[in-house]
């Protein structure tokens, strides 16, 4: 906005130029040091340039499968045998140091070890571990490269989840998939850069709010959009009866000659948003159903996901709708699939879980790699944080609690410019990571740079500093980038 | 000549004296650390000569000439000259100091220090002989255009020995001249150890300088070694000749780069060292190497990761990317600085085979092109053909029968083909084998069989054949079906409306409480009607699927509904809805939400409600509808009682039932209870249903009272 206020200013300092030479260079010189491109003058060319990547980019589109409430990664992915050896013994205050607890669990006295009651396998030429909730993802995990280190600083979901998302554990900030719309713009212009989806478990469930894909600061044009899953996928999006797609038209030119009009007078950028925005939603008129029709799907793209893919608001349903919108170009597609939080009878509710998301989630990645697909998108799963060793509550044979806990956990992620493998090592009690710490902000800046873009350079000015998804911190994980 | 300026041109001329005392026995020279720091002052002092030469010409050749015969002028010019001559004396006396320091480029040294000397020397004379150089004006001029030019050089080739070669112009420079190295093309030996063996030893080890009988400008002169022998030894623990060389000390004749050459940075040693270590192979490629190990490390500096300048080619211009981008055909470079573009078509309604052609004009800049599900045909491969530059092709399930693939064969860049989805034989794609680059190719859900697959693989070795998921004979489940209906209360026949999203999937259902099967239920067609009290049954069948599981909902029927409500006993305060006429609002309550305002919840006292009509109704059933959520402590009734009459005084016991209690935890569930009577007129009904009073053994509240909770009353 500055720069628009500027140039704006300027371009009455370009008259004055020739009446007023020595004002005229004086100013025009100081104008050129503020606004650095100001003499490349190909304002087209600003204009196509703006919203590429810093360098050639690994990955083009993110879907991320976020699995809102935390997975236990101590009975999915993190095999711990001493667990199981030590069940039911204190966990040692040597390994604990400390950590700051939850009230859930603040009170208890002692914190009995629960090793899992699943059974863990090796799979697959990296020898990952998957226990036998996930074999779908198991069975692909070839492509997978699984991030055992991953920490956050946050211990209660909502400030976790938003620092996930935001980079930042207070709210207001713009999330991810908005840094990414601003940072490389819509691929396809017919649809928005950042959409929204939505499922919900049978687990003990928490909230999910649209601050989450906020555009905080950022221009509102990259605000996530959220698809719901009735009759209108986009609320609001269709033409009220009697208005035909024609008259519909006819209104738009008028409002955008209106609009015109007023930006001519007041070079006012917003009202340029909000024309691109009418014709935009114009176009997802269109678009939109097309997209979210299933029913031309060939069977055996419903066997892959799971018949539930054809039910719309499942999580294998937007799975599928994933797919769909990533291969129509929309930037960054974000999943949330509710219900992970397994603070009692975690045991039974992770089997629900993962029946929801197991094959859905392998199903997306072979179905992208079968297209050709896969290495130009990234695909991330994982929750906000991980889960105790020790037991909330009480503990049985074969049931148990486990309580939030951030210092380590695993997330996975497949295509778009990742080395496969296993990354990170966490300590036998599966409580310390031991190797290859990766932070959330490590995590954003890593993720950006699959996408092409430099996260320190990736900068918006508000409130009389610049901002960063990764603030003042982050740095690029090499060895997770093919 | 005043007598202040007589004792400073004294001291200027000692240090010229000094000067040449030095420049005559340089080689002897040896500086103590107190004249280090003197000689370090240089680059503070070099600013004055250079300005003071500047503004001294300015002076004397403008200012002095204008005012002719001002003698405070005059005398100004003649301190300027003064300073200037010490200044430049001291300066280059200096700067002869530091270059004794090590670690200076020699060969470049040379000239600054001559023309700084210079500088020096001149000033210095013309002081000594202003009157005399006045008087002949040729040498007067040219005189001071001498010193314009040495002082510039001089400035310059200092600047190039402190900031390096090309300082100056690197900014203007074509930043395409520099060529940039992929991390992943880079070598350990091409792109780390020749450029250091280029800058630091090809000057005396080459074809025609072979110090030591040693060249180092081919790898087999390398590997052949010198006069003293081979150059390295991987296994030894000073790794050979070649690194023990380089750590003698830099006195030691022998020691190389030798003493006055360009030496050997800390950096360059450590590379040398790894290399030689790792067994000083000519090949390797540094991502072979571990994630950590040093030199991978110090390549992940130096070289871009990302393949910024892959492409030799360039861009194209501004006016034909805005041109060609449209709302549903994207043409966008890879990056900020990259001359490659990537295009994607959008909405296969939109298509035609001439957006295809407009892009001809950028044909040598497309590397990535997207046409997937683009209704295009046979003929759009001869255009595809001619993107001399294309890497990334994607053609599934386009229209393309696989006829003319070979002209693809013309693309010899190409990396990846996607041909899911489309018509594409075997025999089509043993014509594309012309593809050296190619590494991937996609033929999902193609007519391809896993053996001709198999065969394919033969004739494309290096080729990756991503054949994806084939519907396998794996027989799966049905999703149930789903009920679309929204009312729960019948108070008109209503539409059953059930869906299946699985096509081809039939849904049968009963409405008699009885299992649905594939024979004796009925198949649901859309024109089902339903009235009464009615429990919908429902199953999907497929042939070639496992059956649905069985979904059932309860249908409550509402005949009459009653004018007003009373609660006789009270509800639970944190469970009172709106009051009593939440029984009789046809609000259904939520499984999930029984906080919300549609349920009434009972513990203390048991439901005790009242029922009023305005007119006599002839009823025969009542049901109540509850929720029970055993973990919450909400039970079904113990017991439920309707009473009825005419006059609230003399109401009778029309009916009483006694739900059957659960055994175990399970789910929540909604639950209507019916009790049925002979046909009875009246004008008040009383309901009566008592919460449990101690919860069983098995519940995890033991010995607690248990709740009821109720959210309608339906009379029939």
């Amino acid at each position: 906005m500055n720069k628009e206020l500027l140039e704006h200013s300027l371009s009455f300092n370009r008259r004055k130029f020739l009446s007023k030479l020595s004002l005229g260079i004086g100013s025009v010189a100081l104008g050129s040091l503020l606004i650095p491109d100001l003499f490349s003058g190909k304002p087209d060319e600003e204009a196509l340039m703006a919203g590429l990547p810093h360098f050639a980019p690994k990955a083009k589109r993110i879907i991320y499968l976020f699995q809102n409430g935390a997975p236990s990664q101590l009975d999915l992915f993190d095999y711990k045998p001493k667990l199981q050896e030590m069940f039911g013994q204190d966990l040692p205050e040597s390994i604990r140091m400390g950590q700051r607890l939850t009230g859930m669990t603040a009170d208890q006295k002692k914190f009995p070890l629960a090793g899992t009651v699943f059974n863990f396998k090796q799979y697959g030429k990296h020898g990952a571990w998957f226990s036998e909730l996930l074999p779908h993802i198991a069975a692909v995990s070839d492509d997978l490269c699984i991030v055992k280190s991953m920490y956050t600083e946050a211990i209660n979901h909502d400030p976790a989840l938003t620092f996930f998302q935001t980079g930042a554990q207070v709210g207001n900030r713009p999330s991810m998939g908005s840094w990414l719309s601003y940072g490389l713009g819509s691929e396809n212009k017919n649809l928005p850069a950042f959409c929204v989806l939505l499922s919900k478990g049978s687990g003990n469930g928490q909230g999910v709010y649209s601050k989450l894909w906020t555009n905080g600061f950022l221009d509102s044009i990259h605000q996530g959009v959220q698809f719901s899953s009735g009759d209108n996928p986009v609320l609001y999006l269709n033409n009220p009866e009697s208005i035909s797609k024609d008259d519909r038209r006819k209104m738009l030119d008028k409002i955008n000659a209106l609009n015109a009009e007023s930006f001519k007078e007041f070079g006012d950028p917003e009202i340029n948003t909000k024309i691109q925005q009418y014709e935009m939603a114009f176009r997802m008129q269109t678009a939109v159903p097309e997209i979210t029709d299933m029913s031309k799907e060939p069977e055996s793209i419903v066997k892959l996901y799971g018949p539930e893919c054809l039910v719309p608001g499942t999580y294998a349903a937007n799975c599928l709708l994933a797919r769909k919108l990533s291969e129509n170009g929309v930037r960054f597609v974000q999943l949330y699939h509710q219900g992970w939080d397994g603070h009692n009878n975690l045991p039974g509710e992770i089997k629900g879980q993962c029946k929801d998301v197991d094959q859905a989630s392998a199903a997306l990645i072979t179905d992208l790699k079968q297209r050709g697909l896969l290495d130009e998108t990234l695909v991330i799963w994982g929750g906000e944080f991980g889960r105790t060793n020790y037991c909330q509550g009480a503990l049985s044979k074969d049931n148990y609690g486990r309580d939030h806990h951030p210092r380590c956990f695993t997330i996975w992620m497949a295509g778009g410019g990742v080395k496969p493998g296993v990354y990170g090592e966490t300590d036998d009690f599966g409580y310390n990571i031991i190797q290859d710490k990766v932070h959330v902000n490590d995590f954003h800046a890593t993720v950006l740079n699959l996408m092409g873009l430099n996260h320190e350079e990736l900068t918006y000015k508000h409130l009389g500093r610049r901002y960063r998804l990764t603030d003042v911190a982050g740095k690029v994980i090499d060895g997770i980038i093919a | 000549m005043m007598a202040l300026q007589r004792n400073i041109f004294n001291l200027v001329f000692g240090i010229n004296i000094l000067l040449v005392f030095l420049l005559i026995f340089e080689n002897s020279l040896v500086i103590p650390p107190w004249l280090q720091v003197m000689g370090r002052m240089h680059p503070l002092l070099l600013h004055f000569p250079i300005t003071l030469v500047l503004l001294f010409l300015f002076w004397h050749f403008v200012v002095v000439k204008k005012m002719v015969g001002n003698e405070w002028i005059i005398n100004i010019d003649r301190w300027l000259l003064l300073i200037t001559a010490f200044a430049a004396s001291l300066t280059a006396l200096m700067g002869l100091f530091l270059s004794k320091e090590k670690g200076y480029d020699v060969n470049a040294l040379q000239l600054h220090k001559w023309s700084g000397i210079a500088i020096a020397f001149i000033t210095t004379i013309w002081f000594a002989y202003q009157e005399w150089v006045q008087k002949i004006p040729w040498l007067h001029y040219s005189i001071a255009v001498l010193s314009i030019g040495i002082i510039l050089f001089t400035g310059h080739q200092g600047g190039t020995i402190t900031h390096g070669p090309n300082f100056l112009l690197a900014p203007i420079e074509s930043v395409s001249a520099q060529q940039e190295v992929l991390l992943s093309e880079a070598e350990i030996y091409t792109h780390l150890v020749q450029p250091i063996l280029q800058t630091k030893c090809y000057s005396c080890h080459n074809d025609k300088k072979s110090k030591g009988e040693l060249r180092m400008d081919t790898e087999a002169l390398l590997l052949k070694g010198g006069k003293s022998g081979k150059l390295w030894d991987s296994t030894a623990p000073d790794l050979g000749l070649l690194m023990s060389r380089v750590h003698l000390p830099l006195e030691n004749k022998k020691h190389m780069p030798p003493i006055g050459k360009p030496q050997l940075t800390d950096i360059e040693i450590q590379i040398l060292e790894a290399w030689i270590k790792k067994g000083a192979n000519f090949k390797t490629k540094l991502i072979d190497l571990a994630t950590n190990d040093e030199l991978r490390m110090i390549g992940q500096e130096k070289f871009s990761k990302s393949a910024i300048d892959e492409f030799d080619f360039e861009p194209a211009s501004t006016a034909s990317l805005k041109k060609l981008n449209t709302d549903y055909r994207v043409v966008t470079p890879l990056s900020k600085t990259s001359p490659a573009l990537q295009v994607d078509f959008f909405s296969p309604a939109a298509f035609s085979l001439d957006q295809l052609n407009e892009l001809l004009e950028i044909k040598n800049q497309v590397v990535s092109l997207n046409l997937n599900k683009m209704p295009l045909k046979d003929d759009a491969l001869s255009i595809i053909a001619q993107f001399a530059n294309l890497q990334k092709l994607n053609l599934s399930f386009t229209q393309i029968t696989g006829k003319n693939l070979n002209q693809l064969n013309q693309l010899k860049s190409l990396k990846q083909l996607s041909l899911s989805g489309t018509k594409v034989s075997k025999e089509d794609l043993m014509t594309i084998a012309g593809l050296k680059n190619l590494n991937a190719l996609y033929v999902w859900n193609t007519k391809l069989t896993d053996n001709e697959i198999i065969e394919l693989k033969k004739s494309l070795k290096s080729v990756m054949i991503e054949k994806g998921f084939t519907d396998d004979t794996s027989i799966i489940k049905l999703t149930p079906p789903i009920l679309l209906n929204e009312e729960q209360v019948i108070t008109t026949p209503i539409k059953l409306k059930l869906k299946h999203y699985i096509n081809g999937a039939s849904i049968r259902y009963t409405l008699d409480g009885s299992e649905p099967d594939s024979i004796n239920a009925k198949e649901y067609s859309g024109d089902i009607l339903l009235s009464g009290n009615t429990t919908v049954k429902a199953k999907a069948f497929k042939k070639g699927w496992i059956s649905s599981n069985t979904i059932e909902t309860y249908f409550f029927s509402s005949k009459f509904k009653p004018d007003s409500a009373v609660n006789i006993l009270r509800a639970d305060d944190n469970y009172r809805g709106d009051g009593a006429s939440t029984l009789i609002d046809l609000a259904k309550g939520e499984l999930n939400n029984f906080k919300s305002r549609k349920w009434l919840g009972y513990k203390l006292n048991r439901m005790e409600s009242l029922l009023l009509f305005n007119t006599t109704v002839k009823i025969k059933s009542v049901t109540l509808s509850t929720l029970v959520d055993i973990g919450s402590y909400i039970m079904p009734p113990t017991s439920i009682e309707v009473w009825g009459g005419n006059e609230l005084s003399q109401l009778k016991l029309l009916g009483r039932l006694t739900p059957p209690q659960p055994t175990a935890v399970t789910k929540g569930y909604l639950k209507g209870y019916e009790i049925n009577f002979a046909p009875t007129s009246l004008k008040y009904i009383k309901v009566i249903a008592v919460p449990i009073a101690v919860l069983p053994k098995w519940h995890p509240g033991k010995g607690d009272k248990g709740w009821v909770f109720v959210d309608e009353v339906y009379v029939n």
